[in-house]
């Protein structure tokens, strides 16, 4: 089974960050860039390969589809199964942190800035 | 040898001496006249014979004024050479013989005298049979014609002229074209008939002066005259009042609803009217014809049973019998039917008979009236209704089986009696009166109510009525129908008793209560709680009415509700009336239809609810504090909602649009901390002054949207 990572925002200083962080974390890994909820849609619809497995984090507050329709809209396809989600935001309302455990597929929640340091 | 007296007329006597000389040797007396105009009834002879000479002045003349004398009497005239041209005249008018005086030595006399006499003889005959055949022609009454075959007419009786109302002379000028309607189609058959076997007879239309048209019946006969020239004889009769008659008879027979046919003693059918032809047609689809055997229209089972009629009639009896035959429609048919000997004008047995008529709807209403009797009488002698009947003399000649049910009595203990018998004695006065006006008023129904004394001693109070039909046929009496009514009495005493019981009710009542008329609206009663509740004493209160207990405003609508409410029984409203000091007051009023004394009434209960209202309105008006109340804090719940909804866009700003740009910042400051060398520090720089410069422009938008909070605005 492969991986793949998807970073979805639309800020380019956050993707630059979150470039970074990686590249430090898992130097071999590959990723694609998506600036909303629908590009990230598009990609994955159009790439789907039922032997990868995907990992992405997801925005919340972006233009065109936000990472809560982004969420709603993976729910119609099979490939919401193999879809693991980790949400990444700035913000410290809990309300969208509850709101992320009800999706399936969220397997974390991240309050930038954040680091891969142990805590 | 000559017998007889002999009478000669002559002026000269020359011809007298003559004859006188020539019957000298007969010895028989011979007399002298000069003159006819001589005869006198007191000349004393009575010729046999008389010799006229045609010598004499006016001999011909002489001979009619003879012949008035001496009717039947053979006249000679006496002629010579000088006078022999009157002869052939003298001839004509009556003379039989005549006489030459000088040649009559050579002729025997008596040979003359004979001649004379069986010639006269012959000639009084033929003027007799002349006279009698003129008197027939003229005193018929038929048309008699001497014409020619091209419709001439040449002669015409009196009957002629009075058929055709036609002078003999109109007659003469017109013609046959004149009287007989030429476009008769038979007329041109009957002149080739007659043309060619020299008479016919039949029927022609004439024609009189006056234009009518009338039906004739003719006979005409071609002949020839003592001149061998050919003639006509015609004689019509006027058959219109026949023909009439005949018309007439017809729709006569045509009319009846009974069938009539003559049968003769062979059982063939000689006549029959239309009816009967109809009936045998409808029954055997078959056209009746004169001559057919009446026993071929008889159904086969039935036929020795007719047979057997005709031959009892044909020996002088006359039968009735009735027969029911299913009929062409499908039902069946009663006929009656009466079959008697016919004779004919010497009284001889012609045949018989027959006469049928259908009597189905009559057997039908027959039946039905029977059976409507059994059914009235059943009902009679089922019915609880006693029946007593009475003759002029009231007298009781009939009583029903309930009045013995009922009353007791056999009938044999009152038949014959009078009713006083069995009526109660404080009710006798009434009930003579009674039959009294029933006598004097025949077949007006009477009602009465009274008490009869039964045979055990006890009274019945009975209710009934009693009409005279003593003038009904069929009927004959004076008709007493009644009934118990004794649990009605005591019902009715009840009543009046539970009457007077709810009357006080009523009046005593603490509800205000009245009763209106249905009609009127006039109050009929009200209860002292009503004319306390209102303030009107009762005579003021029943000057209104229950419209006008109404203030003026509301009247309209009332009568309204009342019409609208008039068919039901029961019906509650809320209105308003008015008292006599003025004040308006709520009510709930209940309303009953009720019957008193066989008028409509409503019953009216009446509810004061003005306190129950009065609560309600105060209740109302504490109820618009309340909602009042209520919408302010409604107001003041939606104004913090709409501050909430500020303050948690703040709250949403602050997480979310604050917290964007400055983890920028701290994630910039840790990424510089990494001191990477091949990081840009002037584009690091430069991306955290931008979010600094973001998070300034969120703070104060917060800050503005703050103060929106706290404003209000």
């Amino acid at each position: 089974m492969k991986l793949e990572i998807l970073l979805v925002d639309d800020d380019p200083t956050v993707i630059f960050m979150h470039k970074r962080l990686l590249a430090k974390s898992i130097p071999a890994s590959n990723y694609v860039v998506a600036n909303d909820g629908s590009q990230a849609l598009e990609y994955i619809i159009t790439n789907n390969s039922t032997d990868t497995n995907y990992l992405i984090f997801l925005d919340i507050n972006m233009p065109v589809l936000d990472g809560w329709g982004f969420l709603d809209a993976i729910q119609e396809y099979d490939i919401a199964a193999r879809c693991y989600i980790i949400m990444v935001t700035s913000s410290i309302d809990n309300y969208d942190k509850q709101k992320a455990e009800e999706y399936t597929q969220v397997i974390g929640f991240l309050r930038s800035p954040f680091n891969f340091k142990p805590a | 040898m000559l017998n007889g007296r002999f009478l000669v007329i002559d002026e000269d006597g020359s011809d007298f001496a003559a004859i006188k000389g020539l019957l000298s040797k007969e010895g028989v007396p011979v007399f002298h006249l000069n003159s006819a105009a001589d005869f006198s009834p007191a000349i004393d002879f009575n010729p046999s014979f008389i010799f006229l000479s045609l010598a004499n002045k006016n001999s011909i003349e002489s001979i009619f004024t003879i012949k008035q004398h001496f009717k039947n009497l053979p006249i000679i005239v006496v002629a010579d050479s000088g006078n022999n041209n009157l002869l052939p005249q003298a001839m004509e008018h009556g003379a039989c013989e005549y006489i030459n005086v000088k040649s009559a030595e050579q002729l025997s006399l008596q040979n003359i005298i004979s001649i004379a006499l069986s010639r006269n003889k012959y000639i009084a005959e033929l003027e007799e049979g002349a006279r009698d055949f003129e008197s027939i022609k003229e005193n018929s009454i038929n048309a008699i014609f001497l014409n020619l075959q091209n419709g001439t007419i040449l002669e015409a009786n009196k009957g002629a002229e009075q058929m055709f109302g036609y002078t003999v002379e109109e007659l003469r000028k017109i013609g046959r074209q004149g009287i007989v309607d030429l476009a008769d189609p038979k007329l041109e058959k009957y002149l080739s008939t007659r043309a060619v076997e020299g008479k016919v007879r039949g029927e022609i239309t004439g024609i009189r002066k006056n234009g009518e048209y009338f039906p004739c019946e003719f006979s005409s006969v071609i002949f020839r005259n003592s001149l061998g020239e050919e003639r006509v004889s015609t004689i019509m009769l006027d058959i219109s009042e026949r023909k009439k008659s005949e018309e007439e008879k017809d729709i006569l027979i045509r009319s009846t609803e009974e069938s009539f046919s003559l049968i003769d003693k062979e059982l063939s059918i000689v006549m029959y009217n239309n009816q009967f032809a109809q009936r045998y047609k409808a029954f055997f689809n078959k056209e009746v014809k004169r001559g057919d055997n009446i026993i071929d229209y008889v159904l086969p089972e039935r036929r020795e049973i007719v047979k057997e009629i005709y031959k009892k009639v044909l020996a002088g009896e006359t039968l009735e019998t009735e027969i029911t035959v299913p009929g062409p429609d499908g039902i069946n048919h009663v006929y009656l039917n009466r079959f008697k000997p016919a004779y004919d004008n010497n009284n001889n047995l012609y045949g018989v008979f027959v006469s049928s008529i259908d009597i189905t709807a009559r057997k039908k209403a027959q039946e039905s009236l029977e059976a409507s009797e059994k059914r009235f009488r059943s009902l009679i002698e089922n019915s609880e209704d006693m029946i007593v009947l009475m003759d002029a003399n009231r007298e009781v000649t009939y009583v029903s089986p309930s009045f013995t049910k009922l009353l007791g009595y056999q009938p044999e203990e009152v038949l014959g009696k009078r009713p006083l018998h069995f009526t109660h004695p404080e009710d006798q006065q009434d009930a003579l009166k009674l039959s009294t006006n029933a006598l004097n008023t025949p077949g007006v129904k009477l009602n009465y109510r009274t008490k009869v004394v039964k045979k055990d001693g006890e009274y019945m109070h009975v209710e009934g009525t009693i009409i005279n039909q003593l003038h009904v046929d069929g009927v004959n009496a004076l008709v007493n129908n009644f009934i118990d009514v004794s649990a009605q009495k005591k019902a009715k005493d009840l009543l009046e008793a539970s009457e007077i019981r709810y009357r006080t009710l009523f009046h005593l009542s603490p509800t205000p209560m009245f009763t209106y008329s249905d009609e009127t609206f006039e109050f009929i009663e009200i209860n002292k709680a009503a004319l306390d509740f209102y303030g009107y004493t009762e005579e003021e209160m029943r000057a209104l009415d229950v419209i006008t207990i109404r203030p003026e405003y509301d009247q309209e609508k009332t009568r309204q509700n009342i019409e609208r409410n008039r068919d039901n029984d029961f019906y509650q409203l809320h209105t308003i009336h008015e008292k006599r000091d003025g004040t308006i007051i709520n009510v709930q009023v209940y309303n009953n239809k009720v019957v008193l004394d066989n008028k409509s009434l409503r019953l009216v209960q009446i509810n004061d609810i003005t306190p129950v209202i009065m609560m309600e309105e105060e209740r109302e008006r504490a109820n618009n504090t309340l909602r009042q109340l209520n919408e302010q804090i409604q107001k003041r719940a939606e104004d913090l909602e709409a501050s909430n909804t500020e303050l948690r866009k703040i709250a949403w700003m602050q997480s979310h649009l604050v917290r964007a740009p400055l983890a920028r910042i701290l994630g910039l400051i840790d990424v510089l901390e990494e001191k990477d060398d091949e990081l840009d520090f002037d584009v690091m720089l430069m991306k955290i002054k931008e979010s600094s410069v973001e998070l300034d422009n969120v703070i104060r938008e917060i800050v503005s949207k703050t103060d929106v909070v706290n404003t209000g605005q």
